[in-house]
Protein backbone atom coordinates (compact mmCIF):
# COMPACT_ATOMS: atom_id res chain seq x y z
CA UNK A 1 0.00 0.00 0.00
CA UNK A 2 1.26 3.32 -0.44
CA UNK A 3 1.47 6.41 1.94
CA UNK A 4 -1.77 7.89 0.27
CA UNK A 5 -3.86 4.91 1.20
CA UNK A 6 -4.96 5.65 4.50
CA UNK A 7 -6.36 8.93 3.60
CA UNK A 8 -8.26 7.49 0.91
CA UNK A 9 -9.28 5.09 3.48
CA UNK A 10 -10.58 7.56 5.80
CA UNK A 11 -11.88 9.39 2.80
CA UNK A 12 -13.86 7.10 1.77
CA UNK A 13 -14.95 6.08 4.91
CA UNK A 14 -15.88 9.66 5.56
CA UNK A 15 -18.18 9.72 2.06
CA UNK A 16 -19.71 6.32 3.23
CA UNK A 17 -21.15 7.64 6.49
CA UNK A 18 -22.17 11.65 4.76
CA UNK A 19 -23.75 8.98 2.27
CA UNK A 20 -25.68 7.07 4.99
CA UNK A 21 -26.95 10.21 6.94
CA UNK A 22 -27.57 11.97 3.10
CA UNK A 23 -29.89 8.83 2.47
CA UNK A 24 -31.17 8.90 6.32
CA UNK A 25 -32.52 12.48 5.34
CA UNK A 26 -33.55 11.69 2.24
CA UNK A 27 -35.73 8.93 3.59
CA UNK A 28 -37.36 11.44 6.37
CA UNK A 29 -38.36 13.65 3.82
CA UNK A 30 -39.84 11.15 1.17
CA UNK A 31 -41.41 9.74 3.91
CA UNK A 32 -42.82 12.61 4.82
CA UNK A 33 -43.93 14.38 2.27
CA UNK A 34 -47.67 14.57 1.47
CA UNK A 35 -47.39 13.48 -2.08
CA UNK A 36 -45.71 10.53 -1.23
CA UNK A 37 -47.70 9.40 1.46
CA UNK A 38 -51.23 10.14 -1.03
CA UNK A 39 -49.15 7.72 -3.26
CA UNK A 40 -48.86 5.24 -1.21
CA UNK A 41 -52.54 5.80 0.20
CA UNK A 42 -53.92 5.30 -3.54
CA UNK A 43 -51.55 2.26 -3.80
CA UNK A 44 -52.87 0.70 -0.93
CA UNK A 45 -56.37 1.29 -1.58
CA UNK A 46 -55.66 -0.26 -5.18
CA UNK A 47 -54.12 -3.27 -4.02
CA UNK A 48 -56.81 -3.78 -2.02
CA UNK A 49 -59.46 -3.26 -4.61
CA UNK A 50 -57.68 -5.19 -7.29
CA UNK A 51 -57.61 -8.34 -4.50
CA UNK A 52 -60.70 -8.21 -3.83
CA UNK A 53 -61.57 -8.27 -7.62
CA UNK A 54 -59.20 -10.91 -8.22
CA UNK A 55 -60.93 -13.33 -5.47
CA UNK A 56 -64.75 -12.25 -6.42
CA UNK A 57 -63.37 -13.23 -9.89
CA UNK A 58 -62.50 -16.58 -9.25
CA UNK A 59 -65.60 -17.35 -7.17
CA UNK A 60 -67.51 -16.51 -9.35
CA UNK A 61 -65.77 -19.17 -12.34
CA UNK A 62 -65.72 -22.02 -9.45
CA UNK A 63 -69.21 -21.15 -9.11
CA UNK A 64 -70.11 -20.98 -13.17
CA UNK A 65 -67.83 -24.62 -12.91
CA UNK A 66 -70.23 -25.58 -10.52
CA UNK A 67 -67.16 -26.55 -8.03
CA UNK A 68 -67.13 -25.49 -4.55
CA UNK A 69 -65.91 -21.94 -4.41
CA UNK A 70 -64.13 -20.27 -1.63
CA UNK A 71 -66.78 -18.36 -0.15
CA UNK A 72 -68.57 -21.81 -0.03
CA UNK A 73 -65.83 -22.93 2.58
CA UNK A 74 -65.79 -19.67 4.75
CA UNK A 75 -69.27 -20.30 4.83
CA UNK A 76 -68.64 -23.65 6.46
CA UNK A 77 -65.70 -22.62 8.32
CA UNK A 78 -68.03 -19.72 10.10
CA UNK A 79 -70.47 -22.04 10.74
CA UNK A 80 -68.03 -24.17 12.53
CA UNK A 81 -66.24 -21.39 14.50
CA UNK A 82 -70.13 -20.60 15.65
CA UNK A 83 -70.30 -24.08 16.58
CA UNK A 84 -67.44 -24.02 18.42
CA UNK A 85 -68.06 -20.86 20.32
CA UNK A 86 -71.63 -22.18 21.22
CA UNK A 87 -70.47 -24.92 22.40
CA UNK A 88 -67.51 -23.49 24.54
CA UNK A 89 -70.54 -21.50 26.05
CA UNK A 90 -72.04 -24.48 26.92
CA UNK A 91 -68.83 -25.87 28.60
CA UNK A 92 -68.50 -22.50 30.78
CA UNK A 93 -71.68 -22.92 31.92
CA UNK A 94 -71.49 -26.29 32.73
CA UNK A 95 -68.37 -25.82 34.36
CA UNK A 96 -69.64 -22.95 36.20
CA UNK A 97 -72.83 -25.10 37.23
CA UNK A 98 -70.18 -27.81 37.85
CA UNK A 99 -67.98 -25.64 40.20
CA UNK A 100 -71.15 -24.47 41.97
CA UNK A 101 -72.22 -28.07 42.62
CA UNK A 102 -68.61 -29.08 43.80
CA UNK A 103 -69.05 -25.61 46.32
CA UNK A 104 -72.09 -27.64 47.10
CA UNK A 105 -70.92 -31.03 47.56
CA UNK A 106 -68.19 -29.27 49.54
CA UNK A 107 -70.95 -27.82 51.90
CA UNK A 108 -72.79 -30.65 52.26
CA UNK A 109 -69.53 -32.97 53.40
CA UNK A 110 -68.76 -30.89 55.77
CA UNK A 111 -72.24 -30.38 57.06
CA UNK A 112 -72.18 -34.32 57.47
CA UNK A 113 -68.68 -34.39 58.75
CA UNK A 114 -70.65 -32.33 61.44
CA UNK A 115 -73.16 -33.36 62.12
CA UNK A 116 -71.60 -37.25 62.67
CA UNK A 117 -68.74 -34.93 65.02
CA UNK A 118 -71.51 -33.83 66.82
CA UNK A 119 -73.40 -37.52 67.09
CA UNK A 120 -70.32 -38.82 68.20
CA UNK A 121 -70.06 -36.16 70.50
CA UNK A 122 -73.31 -36.96 71.86
CA UNK A 123 -72.89 -40.15 71.79
CA UNK A 124 -69.57 -39.75 74.80
CA UNK A 125 -71.15 -37.32 76.45
CA UNK A 126 -74.52 -39.97 76.96
CA UNK A 127 -71.83 -42.74 77.42
CA UNK A 128 -69.92 -40.24 80.31
CA UNK A 129 -73.63 -39.33 81.77
CA UNK A 130 -74.45 -42.95 81.61
CA UNK A 131 -71.20 -44.32 83.81
CA UNK A 132 -71.63 -41.13 86.07
CA UNK A 133 -75.55 -42.61 86.82
CA UNK A 134 -74.19 -46.26 87.30
CA UNK A 135 -71.61 -45.20 89.61
CA UNK A 136 -74.38 -43.15 91.51
CA UNK A 137 -76.24 -45.95 91.76
CA UNK A 138 -73.48 -48.15 92.87
CA UNK A 139 -73.15 -45.85 95.44
CA UNK A 140 -76.58 -45.02 96.44
CA UNK A 141 -77.46 -48.18 98.60
CA UNK A 142 -74.65 -47.66 100.96
CA UNK A 143 -75.14 -44.45 101.06
CA UNK A 144 -79.13 -45.18 102.01
CA UNK A 145 -77.35 -47.34 105.11
CA UNK A 146 -75.46 -45.17 106.18
CA UNK A 147 -77.59 -42.16 106.46
CA UNK A 148 -80.26 -44.31 108.46
CA UNK A 149 -79.50 -43.31 112.36
CA UNK A 150 -79.70 -39.96 111.74
CA UNK A 151 -83.08 -39.99 109.83
CA UNK A 152 -84.64 -41.64 112.95
CA UNK A 153 -83.48 -39.06 115.26
CA UNK A 154 -84.37 -36.29 113.27
CA UNK A 155 -87.90 -38.25 113.00
CA UNK A 156 -88.18 -38.75 117.03
CA UNK A 157 -87.22 -34.93 117.48
CA UNK A 158 -89.64 -33.44 115.16
CA UNK A 159 -92.25 -35.66 117.09
CA UNK A 160 -91.16 -34.30 120.38
CA UNK A 161 -91.38 -30.67 118.62
CA UNK A 162 -94.72 -31.45 117.50
CA UNK A 163 -96.13 -32.72 120.97
CA UNK A 164 -95.01 -30.39 122.90
CA UNK B 1 -28.16 -24.46 13.39
CA UNK B 2 -26.20 -25.93 10.07
CA UNK B 3 -23.18 -23.73 8.97
CA UNK B 4 -24.24 -21.00 6.00
CA UNK B 5 -23.58 -21.79 2.37
CA UNK B 6 -19.69 -20.24 1.39
CA UNK B 7 -20.01 -16.47 -0.11
CA UNK B 8 -18.53 -16.66 -3.56
CA UNK B 9 -17.77 -13.00 -3.71
CA UNK B 10 -15.90 -13.36 -0.41
CA UNK B 11 -12.52 -13.43 -1.97
CA UNK B 12 -12.91 -10.20 -3.32
CA UNK B 13 -13.74 -8.45 -0.46
CA UNK B 14 -10.53 -8.22 0.89
CA UNK B 15 -9.26 -6.26 -2.33
CA UNK B 16 -11.73 -3.65 -0.43
CA UNK B 17 -10.56 -3.62 2.93
CA UNK B 18 -7.98 -0.46 2.47
CA UNK B 19 -10.69 2.06 1.60
CA UNK B 20 -13.03 1.84 5.19
CA UNK B 21 -15.98 3.41 2.95
CA UNK B 22 -16.35 0.59 0.29
CA UNK B 23 -15.38 -2.27 2.81
CA UNK B 24 -18.17 -1.40 4.73
CA UNK B 25 -20.24 -1.39 2.23
CA UNK B 26 -18.96 -5.10 1.25
CA UNK B 27 -19.60 -5.84 4.81
CA UNK B 28 -23.18 -4.64 3.88
CA UNK B 29 -23.44 -6.79 1.26
CA UNK B 30 -22.04 -9.91 2.85
CA UNK B 31 -24.20 -9.45 5.75
CA UNK B 32 -27.13 -9.93 3.12
CA UNK B 33 -26.09 -12.90 1.56
CA UNK B 34 -25.98 -14.23 5.35
CA UNK B 35 -29.22 -13.13 6.06
CA UNK B 36 -30.25 -14.76 2.60
CA UNK B 37 -28.53 -18.31 3.28
CA UNK B 38 -28.33 -18.35 6.84
CA UNK B 39 -30.73 -20.96 8.36
CA UNK B 40 -32.92 -20.07 11.17
CA UNK B 41 -32.82 -21.02 14.96
CA UNK B 42 -35.78 -22.95 16.27
CA UNK B 43 -38.24 -20.94 18.49
CA UNK B 44 -40.64 -21.21 20.99
CA UNK B 45 -39.39 -24.23 22.30
CA UNK B 46 -39.54 -24.19 26.11
CA UNK B 47 -41.84 -27.03 27.29
CA UNK B 48 -45.71 -26.51 27.46
CA UNK B 49 -48.81 -27.91 27.20
CA UNK B 50 -52.00 -26.20 25.49
CA UNK B 51 -54.85 -26.04 27.93
CA UNK B 52 -57.46 -24.22 25.88
CA UNK B 53 -58.33 -23.42 22.54
CA UNK B 54 -60.95 -21.51 20.26
CA UNK B 55 -61.11 -20.45 17.46
CA UNK B 56 -57.37 -20.04 15.96
CA UNK B 57 -56.34 -19.00 19.67
CA UNK B 58 -54.37 -21.76 21.97
CA UNK B 59 -53.68 -20.93 25.67
CA UNK B 60 -49.60 -22.33 26.46
CA UNK B 61 -49.08 -23.10 29.78
CA UNK B 62 -46.15 -23.25 31.07
CA UNK B 63 -45.12 -25.31 34.42
CA UNK B 64 -43.71 -23.32 37.39
CA UNK B 65 -40.59 -24.55 38.75
CA UNK B 66 -41.58 -24.94 41.83
CA UNK B 67 -45.39 -24.60 43.05
CA UNK B 68 -44.93 -21.73 45.32
CA UNK B 69 -48.79 -21.09 45.16
CA UNK B 70 -48.37 -18.29 42.98
CA UNK B 71 -50.83 -16.66 40.81
CA UNK B 72 -50.99 -17.42 37.00
CA UNK B 73 -49.83 -14.48 34.52
CA UNK B 74 -51.33 -14.61 31.25
CA UNK B 75 -48.72 -13.03 28.45
CA UNK B 76 -50.45 -11.42 25.42
CA UNK B 77 -48.48 -10.54 22.43
CA UNK B 78 -49.34 -8.59 19.62
CA UNK B 79 -51.68 -10.00 17.31
CA UNK B 80 -49.74 -9.02 14.34
CA UNK B 81 -46.93 -11.05 15.37
CA UNK B 82 -46.02 -14.80 16.39
CA UNK B 83 -46.59 -15.68 19.70
CA UNK B 84 -42.77 -16.75 20.31
CA UNK B 85 -42.08 -13.21 20.30
CA UNK B 86 -41.89 -13.83 24.10
CA UNK B 87 -40.12 -17.45 23.53
CA UNK B 88 -37.48 -16.56 21.36
CA UNK B 89 -34.30 -18.18 22.94
CA UNK B 90 -34.24 -20.42 25.34
CA UNK B 91 -31.61 -18.39 27.70
CA UNK B 92 -33.68 -15.31 26.95
CA UNK B 93 -37.37 -16.19 26.94
CA UNK B 94 -40.02 -14.50 28.63
CA UNK B 95 -42.03 -17.71 29.27
CA UNK B 96 -39.00 -19.82 30.57
CA UNK B 97 -37.62 -17.30 33.13
CA UNK B 98 -41.05 -16.30 34.17
CA UNK B 99 -41.72 -20.19 34.81
CA UNK B 100 -37.93 -20.40 36.32
CA UNK B 101 -39.19 -17.64 39.21
CA UNK B 102 -41.89 -20.13 40.11
CA UNK B 103 -44.82 -18.24 37.69
CA UNK B 104 -47.45 -20.49 36.31
CA UNK B 105 -47.39 -18.65 33.08
CA UNK B 106 -50.09 -18.76 30.36
CA UNK B 107 -49.44 -17.55 26.73
CA UNK B 108 -51.63 -16.30 24.41
CA UNK B 109 -50.74 -17.55 21.17
CA UNK B 110 -53.56 -15.68 19.06
CA UNK B 111 -52.67 -18.24 15.83
CA UNK B 112 -53.14 -17.15 12.17
CA UNK B 113 -56.31 -16.24 11.48
CA UNK B 114 -57.98 -17.74 7.76
CA UNK B 115 -60.51 -16.09 5.44
CA UNK B 116 -63.30 -17.34 7.71
CA UNK B 117 -61.93 -14.88 10.64
CA UNK B 118 -61.94 -11.39 8.48
CA UNK B 119 -65.26 -10.25 10.51
CA UNK B 120 -63.76 -10.84 13.51
CA UNK B 121 -63.39 -7.77 15.48
CA UNK B 122 -61.70 -6.25 18.30
CA UNK B 123 -64.67 -6.87 20.34
CA UNK B 124 -64.31 -10.34 19.78
CA UNK B 125 -60.77 -10.50 20.67
CA UNK B 126 -60.81 -8.85 23.50
CA UNK B 127 -65.16 -9.98 24.83
CA UNK B 128 -64.64 -13.54 23.50
CA UNK B 129 -60.87 -15.03 23.09
CA UNK B 130 -59.21 -13.32 25.90
CA UNK B 131 -62.05 -13.19 28.34
CA UNK B 132 -62.22 -16.68 27.88
CA UNK B 133 -58.48 -16.86 27.69
CA UNK B 134 -57.66 -15.53 31.10
CA UNK B 135 -61.04 -17.32 32.33
CA UNK B 136 -59.63 -20.56 31.50
CA UNK B 137 -55.88 -19.87 32.81
CA UNK B 138 -57.69 -18.78 36.34
CA UNK B 139 -59.75 -21.97 36.29
CA UNK B 140 -56.60 -24.59 35.26
CA UNK B 141 -54.33 -22.58 38.23
CA UNK B 142 -57.24 -23.12 40.28
CA UNK B 143 -56.63 -19.21 41.27
CA UNK B 144 -59.77 -16.85 41.23
CA UNK B 145 -57.52 -13.75 39.71
CA UNK B 146 -54.64 -13.59 37.00
CA UNK B 147 -52.17 -11.03 36.39
CA UNK B 148 -52.01 -10.39 32.75
CA UNK B 149 -49.27 -8.79 30.54
CA UNK B 150 -49.35 -7.17 27.20
CA UNK B 151 -46.74 -6.19 25.30
CA UNK B 152 -47.19 -3.70 22.07
CA UNK B 153 -50.59 -3.94 20.56
CA UNK B 154 -51.19 -6.80 23.11
CA UNK B 155 -51.03 -4.31 25.71
CA UNK B 156 -53.67 -1.53 24.28
CA UNK B 157 -55.76 -4.50 24.15
CA UNK B 158 -54.95 -5.52 27.81
CA UNK B 159 -55.84 -2.25 28.88
CA UNK B 160 -59.00 -2.03 26.98
CA UNK B 161 -59.70 -5.60 28.54
CA UNK B 162 -58.70 -4.17 32.42
CA UNK B 163 -61.33 -1.31 31.86
CA UNK B 164 -64.41 -3.61 31.11
CA UNK B 165 -63.61 -7.34 32.58
CA UNK B 166 -61.85 -6.32 35.51
CA UNK B 167 -63.27 -8.89 37.67
CA UNK B 168 -60.24 -11.97 37.18
CA UNK B 169 -57.72 -9.51 37.18
CA UNK B 170 -55.32 -9.27 39.92
CA UNK B 171 -53.11 -6.61 37.99
CA UNK B 172 -51.93 -5.81 35.06
CA UNK B 173 -48.92 -4.93 33.27
CA UNK B 174 -48.12 -3.22 30.09
CA UNK B 175 -44.92 -2.87 27.85
CA UNK B 176 -44.77 -0.38 24.93
CA UNK B 177 -48.41 0.11 24.62
CA UNK B 178 -49.46 2.62 22.68
CA UNK B 179 -52.87 4.39 23.81
CA UNK B 180 -52.39 8.28 22.86
CA UNK B 181 -52.39 7.57 19.05
CA UNK B 182 -51.58 10.90 18.32
CA UNK B 183 -48.02 10.37 19.55
CA UNK B 184 -48.08 7.32 17.54
CA UNK B 185 -44.88 8.36 15.69
CA UNK B 186 -44.14 7.29 11.84
CA UNK B 187 -47.15 5.04 11.59
CA UNK B 188 -50.06 7.20 12.42
CA UNK B 189 -48.36 9.22 9.47
CA UNK B 190 -48.82 6.56 6.74
CA UNK B 191 -52.75 5.58 8.48
CA UNK B 192 -53.56 8.67 8.81
CA UNK B 193 -57.10 9.39 7.88
CA UNK B 194 -55.43 12.11 4.46
CA UNK B 195 -53.59 8.82 3.61
CA UNK B 196 -55.74 6.12 4.10
CA UNK B 197 -59.35 5.32 3.75
CA UNK B 198 -60.17 2.09 6.08
CA UNK B 199 -63.43 1.29 3.84
CA UNK B 200 -61.14 0.95 0.66
CA UNK B 201 -57.96 -0.39 2.24
CA UNK B 202 -59.22 -3.17 4.47
CA UNK B 203 -62.34 -4.67 2.56
CA UNK B 204 -65.07 -6.29 4.55
CA UNK B 205 -64.36 -10.41 4.20
CA UNK B 206 -60.84 -10.32 3.75
CA UNK B 207 -57.27 -10.13 5.66
CA UNK B 208 -54.57 -8.02 5.25
CA UNK B 209 -51.46 -10.17 4.03
CA UNK B 210 -47.94 -9.82 5.34
CA UNK B 211 -46.43 -8.66 2.30
CA UNK B 212 -48.46 -5.16 2.64
CA UNK B 213 -47.24 -5.61 6.32
CA UNK B 214 -43.12 -5.31 5.63
CA UNK B 215 -42.59 -2.71 3.82
CA UNK B 216 -45.06 -0.70 6.26
CA UNK B 217 -42.91 -1.79 9.42
CA UNK B 218 -39.16 -1.40 7.12
CA UNK B 219 -40.46 1.86 6.19
CA UNK B 220 -40.37 3.21 9.88
CA UNK B 221 -36.75 3.01 9.55
CA UNK B 222 -35.51 2.61 5.89
CA UNK B 223 -31.63 3.28 6.62
CA UNK B 224 -31.72 0.43 10.13
CA UNK B 225 -33.52 -2.15 7.49
CA UNK B 226 -30.54 -1.55 5.39
CA UNK B 227 -27.54 -1.13 7.91
CA UNK B 228 -28.46 -3.73 9.59
CA UNK B 229 -26.89 -6.23 7.39
CA UNK B 230 -23.42 -4.96 8.68
CA UNK B 231 -24.54 -6.23 12.23
CA UNK B 232 -25.56 -9.71 10.51
CA UNK B 233 -22.09 -10.10 9.02
CA UNK B 234 -20.10 -9.16 12.19
CA UNK B 235 -22.61 -11.84 13.74
CA UNK B 236 -21.79 -14.11 11.34
CA UNK B 237 -18.43 -14.69 12.70
CA UNK B 238 -19.86 -16.00 16.20
CA UNK B 239 -22.32 -18.99 15.53
CA UNK B 240 -24.18 -17.99 19.06
CA UNK B 241 -24.29 -14.47 17.88
CA UNK B 242 -25.95 -15.26 14.64
CA UNK B 243 -28.42 -17.71 15.91
CA UNK B 244 -29.41 -14.80 18.12
CA UNK B 245 -29.46 -12.48 15.15
CA UNK B 246 -31.47 -15.17 12.94
CA UNK B 247 -33.92 -15.95 15.86
CA UNK B 248 -34.68 -11.59 15.68
CA UNK B 249 -35.11 -12.20 12.23
CA UNK B 250 -37.86 -14.68 11.66
CA UNK B 251 -39.48 -12.70 14.36
CA UNK B 252 -39.07 -9.88 11.88
CA UNK B 253 -40.09 -11.56 9.00
CA UNK B 254 -42.50 -13.86 10.01
CA UNK B 255 -46.02 -11.32 10.69
CA UNK B 256 -49.01 -12.74 10.82
CA UNK B 257 -51.67 -12.22 8.16
CA UNK B 258 -54.80 -9.77 10.41
CA UNK B 259 -58.24 -9.87 10.00
CA UNK B 260 -59.72 -7.01 8.29
CA UNK B 261 -62.57 -6.04 10.31
CA UNK B 262 -59.88 -5.99 13.24
CA UNK B 263 -57.61 -3.56 10.91
CA UNK B 264 -60.40 -0.88 10.28
CA UNK B 265 -61.81 -0.79 13.79
CA UNK B 266 -58.19 -0.95 14.95
CA UNK B 267 -56.67 1.81 12.50
CA UNK B 268 -59.66 3.83 12.42
CA UNK B 269 -60.72 4.38 16.47
CA UNK B 270 -57.18 4.06 17.56
CA UNK B 271 -54.73 5.96 15.14
CA UNK B 272 -57.49 7.80 13.35
CA UNK B 273 -59.62 9.29 15.72
CA UNK B 274 -57.84 8.39 19.08
CA UNK B 275 -60.87 7.08 20.33
CA UNK B 276 -59.10 4.82 23.23
CA UNK B 277 -58.19 7.89 25.22
CA UNK B 278 -60.62 10.18 24.28
CA UNK B 279 -63.42 6.96 25.53
CA UNK B 280 -65.07 7.11 22.45
CA UNK B 281 -64.29 3.19 22.21
CA UNK B 282 -67.08 0.99 22.36
CA UNK B 283 -67.02 -2.72 22.50
CA UNK B 284 -69.95 -4.90 21.99
CA UNK B 285 -72.15 -1.73 23.46
CA UNK B 286 -69.41 -0.76 26.09
CA UNK B 287 -67.74 2.33 26.12
CA UNK B 288 -63.99 1.60 26.89
CA UNK B 289 -62.87 4.72 29.60
CA UNK B 290 -59.13 3.90 30.73
CA UNK B 291 -59.94 5.79 33.86
CA UNK B 292 -62.58 2.86 35.25
CA UNK B 293 -59.43 1.09 35.69
CA UNK B 294 -58.21 0.43 39.40
CA UNK B 295 -56.74 -2.87 39.18
CA UNK B 296 -52.98 -2.68 40.17
CA UNK B 297 -50.91 -1.75 37.03
CA UNK B 298 -47.59 -1.69 35.83
CA UNK B 299 -46.39 0.13 32.97
CA UNK B 300 -43.38 0.33 30.87
CA UNK B 301 -42.71 2.19 28.23
CA UNK B 302 -39.10 2.10 26.03
CA UNK B 303 -37.10 5.62 25.48
CA UNK B 304 -35.82 4.29 22.65
CA UNK B 305 -38.96 2.80 21.21
CA UNK B 306 -39.84 4.70 17.41
CA UNK B 307 -42.33 1.36 16.82
CA UNK B 308 -44.93 2.47 19.54
CA UNK B 309 -42.98 5.75 20.95
CA UNK B 310 -42.89 6.25 24.66
CA UNK B 311 -45.25 9.51 24.44
CA UNK B 312 -47.57 7.09 22.85
CA UNK B 313 -47.97 4.64 25.90
CA UNK B 314 -47.21 7.30 28.89
CA UNK B 315 -50.57 8.61 28.90
CA UNK B 316 -51.98 5.42 30.30
CA UNK B 317 -49.87 6.06 33.93
CA UNK B 318 -51.69 9.31 34.46
CA UNK B 319 -55.01 8.28 32.94
CA UNK B 320 -55.87 4.74 34.93
CA UNK B 321 -57.31 5.39 38.60
CA UNK B 322 -55.52 2.49 39.89
CA UNK B 323 -53.97 3.44 43.45
CA UNK B 324 -51.16 1.10 43.18
CA UNK B 325 -50.03 1.67 40.00
CA UNK B 326 -45.70 1.96 38.65
CA UNK B 327 -44.42 3.39 36.00
CA UNK B 328 -40.98 2.40 34.40
CA UNK B 329 -39.13 4.16 31.69
CA UNK B 330 -36.03 1.59 30.78
CA UNK B 331 -33.39 3.42 28.23
CA UNK B 332 -33.87 0.37 25.15
CA UNK B 333 -35.81 0.10 22.50
CA UNK B 334 -39.11 -1.73 21.49
CA UNK B 335 -38.05 -5.37 21.13
CA UNK B 336 -34.61 -4.94 23.29
CA UNK B 337 -36.55 -6.03 26.77
CA UNK B 338 -38.40 -8.91 25.29
CA UNK B 339 -35.70 -10.55 22.94
CA UNK B 340 -32.40 -9.01 24.19
CA UNK B 341 -30.07 -9.05 27.42
CA UNK B 342 -32.16 -6.56 29.37
CA UNK B 343 -34.77 -8.95 29.70
CA UNK B 344 -33.34 -11.40 31.65
CA UNK B 345 -30.94 -9.22 32.96
CA UNK B 346 -33.42 -6.74 34.28
CA UNK B 347 -37.08 -6.48 33.05
CA UNK B 348 -37.96 -10.03 34.40
CA UNK B 349 -36.80 -9.76 37.76
CA UNK B 350 -38.71 -6.61 38.00
CA UNK B 351 -42.02 -7.99 36.48
CA UNK B 352 -40.91 -11.09 38.92
CA UNK B 353 -41.32 -9.25 41.81
CA UNK B 354 -44.13 -6.84 41.07
CA UNK B 355 -46.40 -9.88 40.23
CA UNK B 356 -45.50 -11.21 43.61
CA UNK B 357 -45.59 -8.05 45.42
CA UNK B 358 -49.78 -8.03 44.32
CA UNK B 359 -50.27 -11.43 44.81
CA UNK B 360 -49.49 -10.95 48.29
CA UNK B 361 -51.16 -7.56 48.37
CA UNK B 362 -48.42 -5.60 49.86
CA UNK B 363 -48.41 -1.76 49.10
CA UNK B 364 -46.66 0.21 46.88
CA UNK B 365 -43.60 1.09 47.98
CA UNK B 366 -43.02 4.78 48.67
CA UNK B 367 -41.38 7.17 46.20
CA UNK B 368 -38.35 8.41 46.92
Amino acid sequence: MSDTSPDLSKLSGELYRQWEKGMAQWWDQVLESPAFLSGMGQSLSGQAQARANYEQAVDQTLEQLHIPSRKDFIRLTRVATMLEDKLLSLEDKLLTMSDQLAAQERETLLARVESAEARIEAREQLAALQARLDALEGKAPAAATSTEPAEQKGRARRGKEESA
Amino acid sequence: MSTPLVDPFAPFGALLSGFEGLYELERIRRGMFVHATAPRPDVGVTPHVVVHEQDKLKLRYYAPKRDEGLPPVVLVPSLINRAYILDLESDRSMVASLAAMNHPVYLVDWGEPGPEDADEDVSYVVLELLDRAVRRACRHARAPKAAVFGYCMGGTLVAMYAALRPERLLGFATLNAPVLFAEAGRFREFVSPDVVNVDEVFPAGTLVPTWLMKPVFQMLDPMGSFTKYAAIEQAAADPKKLSRTMARERWLEEHVPCASAFCREFVRYAYQEDALINGRWSLGGETVRLEAITSPALIVVCKRDFIAPSRSGLPLFDRIQSKDKELVEPDAGHIGVVVGATGPRYFFPLLDQWLRRIAKGEPQAAKE
